[in-house]
C-alpha cells in the first residue's frame, strides 16, 4: 500500500470518516423517517381547526390522513419532503396569528423542529 | 478539465511573468485546502531576460470547474492587494489570470508562506492546548483590527459591489437567501423561519468594513510557538457590516473541539470582548444576534450548495460530501439555538 499525503490522505481520510456516518445511519434511517412523518401529521391534524386559510387547511387534513406503507427509503423521503414543506407553510401561517389555539400550534411545531435535529445528528459533528 | 502539469504552467508563467525569459516549475502538489477552489504549491525557477535568476515559492488556487461560493477570482485577488500593508497579516499576490482558457480556469498565484500550519483540527491535540489562548486573541484581534481599518482608504468599491450602513445586512440577507433557496435539497423548515425572522428584523449597521467573509479557524496560517503568520481564503470579501465576520467566526458549526470553544480557540464571550477591544466598537446584543442567526443561514446555503456540486457530479472531491453531509443538520441546531428553540 502506497503512504498517501497531503490531499489524497486527506480524501481517504474523509471517506473513511463517512462509512462512520454512513453505518450510524444505517440501522436508523427508516426508524426516523416513519417517527417523524407520523409526528408531522399528528401535528397537522391538529392544526386544521386552527389556521385560517382554508386552502391550507384543506392540504393539511389530505396529507394528515396519509400513512407510510411504503417503507424503501425513496419513498419515505418523498413523504417526509413534502410533509417538511407543508409545515413550513403552517409555520409561516400560524406565526401571525394570536389565538391561544395558535399559541399552542406554534409551540408544538417548535418543539417537532427541535426534535427533527435530533433524528438527524450525526455522531461526529462539530454541534 | 484541463490538467495543470509543471509544463503547462511553467509555459504560461514564462509568457506572464514581467521580466521572465525561461520558467521551471518543480514540485508541484495539490494541497487539501478548503472545498471551493483548487491549491497547489510549487517552486519556481524564473530566469529572467536580464541574464538574472529568482527562485520562488508559490501557491496557485484555480477555479474548479463548478464550485458552491460564486466567488470572483479577481475579487480575492484585489482583497488581498487592497487590505495589504494595514496591519493584517495576509501574503503577497503576484498575479492573476481570468481568462479560463488559459489554464483551465481562473487562477491566482500568490508568495507561499511555508513551514506553517493551516488545519483547525490539529488545534484541538493535546500538545496546542497551552496555545489556544493566544490565538484567540490573535484571531479575534485581527478581525478587529480589521473592523475598524477606514473602508474609505481602501477603494474597495473599484472592484467590490458598493453597501450603505442602511442596505448592509438587507443585501447579503437577499443574496444568501437567493443562494440558499437556488441550491436547496429539500424542505427546510428550520431555515425558513429563520429566514422570516431575519427578514422582520433586519439591523442597520454602525459602521461599514471591508467584511472577510469567512474569517474563523482554519482559514489562517500559525507557526509552531502559535502565532498567526496570515489570514487567508478572502474570496467572500466584501463592504459590510463588521459583526458580520465576528457572527461567523462564533458559529457552533466551527467549534471544532466539539465544545463551547467557537472556532475551537474560546468562549464566545471572550471572543466577543476580544474583538471589541481591537475593533473599538460595542457589538450590540440584538444586531449581533441578528448576524449569528444570518450566519447560520449563510452557512447552511453553502453547505447545500456543496451538496448540489456533489449531486450533479461537477465536482467529486469528497469533501463536498463529506462536509454538507453533516453540516446541514448542525446548521439547523445551531439556527434553534440562537431562536431560543433548542
Amino acid at each position: 500500500m502506497p503512504q498517501l499525503a497531503g490531499f489524497d490522505a486527506n480524501s481517504v481520510a474523509m471517506m473513511s470518516a463517512m462509512l462512520k456516518m454512513v453505518a450510524e445511519e444505517w440501522d436508523r434511517s427508516a426508524a426516523w423517517r416513519v417517527e417523524e412523518n407520523a409526528a408531522i401529521r399528528a401535528l397537522m391534524k391538529a392544526a386544521v381547526p386552527v389556521v385560517a386559510d382554508g386552502g391550507l387547511a384543506s392540504r393539511l387534513e389530505r396529507l394528515a390522513a396519509r400513512v407510510d406503507r411504503d417503507l424503501h427509503l425513496k419513498k419515505l423521503d418523498e413523504a417526509n419532503d413534502e410533509l417538511r414543506e407543508a409545515l413550513t407553510m403552517l409555520h409561516a401561517n400560524i406565526e401571525t396569528l394570536r389565538t391561544p389555539a395558535a399559541k399552542q400550534v406554534n409551540e408544538s411545531i417548535w418543539t417537532e423542529l427541535r426534535r427533527s435535529v435530533e433524528r438527524r445528528r450525526v455522531g461526529l459533528a462539530n454541534f | 478539465m484541463l490538467e495543470l502539469t509543471p509544463e503547462l504552467l511553467g509555459n504560461y508563467l514564462a509568457s506572464s511573468l514581467p521580466g521572465a525569459k525561461e520558467v521551471e516549475v518543480r514540485d508541484m502538489s495539490r494541497l487539501p485546502l478548503g472545498a471551493s477552489r483548487e491549491t497547489y504549491r510549487f517552486d519556481a525557477r524564473v530566469v529572467k531576460f536580464d541574464g538574472t535568476e529568482e527562485s520562488l515559492r508559490l501557491i496557485l488556487r484555480r477555479d474548479p470547474p463548478a464550485s458552491h461560493v460564486d466567488s470572483d477570482r479577481r475579487t480575492e485577488f484585489e482583497s488581498y492587494r487592497a487590505i495589504y500593508g494595514h496591519g493584517i497579516p495576509v501574503p503577497r499576490m503576484i498575479l492573476l489570470e481570468n481568462d479560463p482558457a488559459k489554464l483551465g480556469g481562473a487562477i491566482s498565484i500568490a508568495e507561499d508562506l511555508r513551514g506553517f500550519h493551516n488545519s483547525e483540527y490539529q488545534l484541538q491535540e493535546a500538545a496546542w492546548a497551552k496555545h489556544l489562548p493566544g490565538l484567540a486573541r490573535q484571531m479575534w484581534g485581527y478581525m478587529g483590527k480589521l473592523a475598524a481599518v477606514d473602508v474609505a482608504k481602501l477603494n474597495l468599491e473599484t472592484f467590490m459591489k458598493p453597501a450603505t450602513v442602511q442596505n448592509a445586512a438587507r443585501r447579503q440577507l437577499d443574496y444568501w437567501v437567493e443562494t440558499f433557496r437556488r441550491n436547496q435539497v429539500g424542505a427546510d423548515p428550520i431555515m425558513e423561519a429563520a429566514i422570516r425572522l431575519l427578514d422582520r428584523t433586519c439591523p442597520i449597521a454602525k459602521k461599514l468594513a471591508m467584511v472577510h467573509g469567512d474569517f474563523r479557524a482554519g482559514n489562517f496560517l500559525y507557526d509552531d510557538g502559535g502565532e498567526i503568520r496570515a489570514i487567508l481564503d478572502w474570496e467572500m470579501a466584501h463592504i459590510g457590516d463588521p459583526l458580520e465576520d465576528l457572527a461567523w467566526s462564533i458559529n457552533r458549526v466551527f467549534s471544532f473541539g466539539k465544545d463551547d470553544r467557537r472556532s475551537g480557540l474560546a468562549p464566545r464571550h471572550e471572543a466577543i470582548a476580544i474583538w471589541e477591544q481591537a475593533s473599538g466598537i460595542k457589538a450590540q446584543a440584538d444586531a449581533l444576534a441578528w448576524y449569528e442567526l444570518f450566519a447560520c443561514l449563510k452557512g447552511q446555503a453553502l453547505w447545500v450548495s456543496t451538496a448540489t456540486v456533489w449531486e450533479t457530479g461537477k465536482n467529486r472531491d469528497i469533501i463536498l460530501a463529506y462536509a454538507s453531509w453533516w453540516l446541514t443538520n448542525a446548521q439547523n441546531r445551531a439556527a434553534l439555538e440562537i431562536m431560543g428553540r433548542l
